[in-house]
């Protein structure tokens, strides 16, 4: 599923060039090496906070951590990014679906579930035409 | 402007912060008259005859411009009125301040003008500015992020994330103000924490820390200000001491006026001495 993920974002960087991939190191993307990135160690929260400073400055930021990161930044999610609308892209990667019931109440997030690796890859692509916080839950 | 200007500026906007928190019943006195030196020395001081703080009053969103950010969120309606005053919205906003349906709201909010970012606590502000200096070095650009926190944040976990994160990304293009008043809550600073042993803290994450001892004079402002430009790939603290309710005499550290706005006898018995500095 990281593949598919990751085959999406390359068509995507084809497209769009106006993004930074924020992320901690607890995923192994290889990904990240070929974009503009930045890397926050281990930590939940700070990925998201640089996210929102990246969306002052009219960049499309893409975060991506693990379900539980998520639900440890919860308020800072709800209130700064959710609430606003603001245009950040989650890419989430989790192994089960604990962590939906959480972020389905949180108002104008849009989450996408995909199953095979097709879809995985055409959400990828298309991720960026909603306008908003969108969540593109990986499992793996 | 010069000084004798700013501090005539500095009273007009106490008084509509006064004012404006009084008409709400909400507000942090306290908190909102500590800053206000800081707040007109970038929103209106000038370093070699250019504008401190770059903003476009017209275009809040302007591509060139330097960012302030106001951690310090139970203070934020000192930043309003100084916004209204340059012209971001209409004065007569600062009547409705929390009112319902109102443009003003208690928190900073991102679809005011001349706000960056919403914010819900005072840790936060940090760690969004962390983003935004780091935004602005990747696109390779010169302007400043200038982000104002609460000595109490500092109790806070995030603000250290962000610390560590900042040294690491060697941002010069970040000074950060730390209001340090007299006064705290229930009980005072210096029993909370020694100073000096959080400016330890932040050289130990790599920061370089000017401490200026009195945050109400505008000299002593711009000298350090001038200095955290000098830095380079390293972020930079300004230690800002200040006197919670700066400005009303019979407010000024005393711990009853932290939480809580004028009442209309007090207002009455200080504006006379504002409008009379303005």
């Amino acid at each position: 599923m990281i593949e598919a993920f990751e085959t999406g974002f390359v068509n995507l960087s084809k497209k769009y060039k106006n993004f930074v991939i924020l992320h901690n190191d607890k995923i192994d993307l290889s990904l990240a090496r070929n974009f503009s990135s930045f890397s926050f160690g281990i930590s939940s929260k700070m990925p998201i906070y640089a996210a929102l400073g990246f969306s002052i400055r009219k960049k499309l930021p893409f975060v991506i951590c693990e379900s539980k990161d998520l639900i440890n930044s919860y308020a800072v999610l709800r209130n700064l990014v959710c609430e606003p609308n603001l245009n950040i892209k989650f890419i989430v990667f989790s192994k089960d679906d604990s962590d939906l019931k959480f972020l389905e109440v949180l108002p104008n997030l849009k989450i996408f579930t995909p199953d095979n690796y097709e879809d995985v890859q055409k959400i990828t692509e298309k991720m960026i035409d909603f306008f908003g916080p969108v969540c593109l839950r990986i499992k793996y | 402007m010069t000084n004798e200007e700013l501090a005539r500026k500095a009273a007009q906007i106490r008084l509509d912060t006064l004012v404006s928190t009084h008409k709400a019943g909400v507000g942090n006195i306290g908190a909102c008259m500590s800053i206000i030196e800081i707040l007109t020395t970038l929103y209106y001081g000038e370093i070699y005859g250019k504008k401190l703080l770059n903003f476009d009053v017209k275009n809040p969103d302007a591509e060139n411009q330097d960012y302030f950010i106001l951690s310090k969120v139970d203070a934020i309606s000192s930043n309003y009125a100084v916004l209204a005053d340059l012209g971001y919205f209409d004065k007569s906003e600062l009547d409705f301040f929390t009112k319902d349906s109102a443009l003003l709201t208690e928190f900073p909010n991102k679809k005011i003008p001349g706000i960056s970012v919403s914010l819900s606590s005072g840790e936060q502000g940090l760690s969004v500015a962390l983003g935004l200096a780091l935004s602005l070095k990747n696109e390779r650009k010169n302007n400043k992020v200038y982000c104002l926190i609460d000595y109490a944040d500092l109790q806070k976990g995030d603000v250290y994330e962000a610390l560590h994160f900042a040294a690491n990304y060697k941002l010069d293009n970040l000074i950060v103000f730390i209001d340090y008043p007299k006064t705290e809550f229930e009980v005072s600073t210096e029993k909370l924490a020694k100073v000096d042993k959080i400016q330890d803290k932040f050289e130990a994450f790599s920061w370089k820390v000017f401490q200026v001892a009195d945050a109400h004079n505008y000299d002593q402002l711009f000298e350090a200000i001038v200095k955290a430009h000098t830095i380079v790939r390293k972020p930079i603290c300004l230690w800002c001491h200040t006197v919670a309710g700066k400005g009303i005499d019979f407010a000024e550290m005393k711990r009853g006026y932290i939480n809580t706005v004028l009442s209309e006898c007090e207002l009455t018995h200080i504006l006379p001495k504002f409008k009379q500095l303005i």
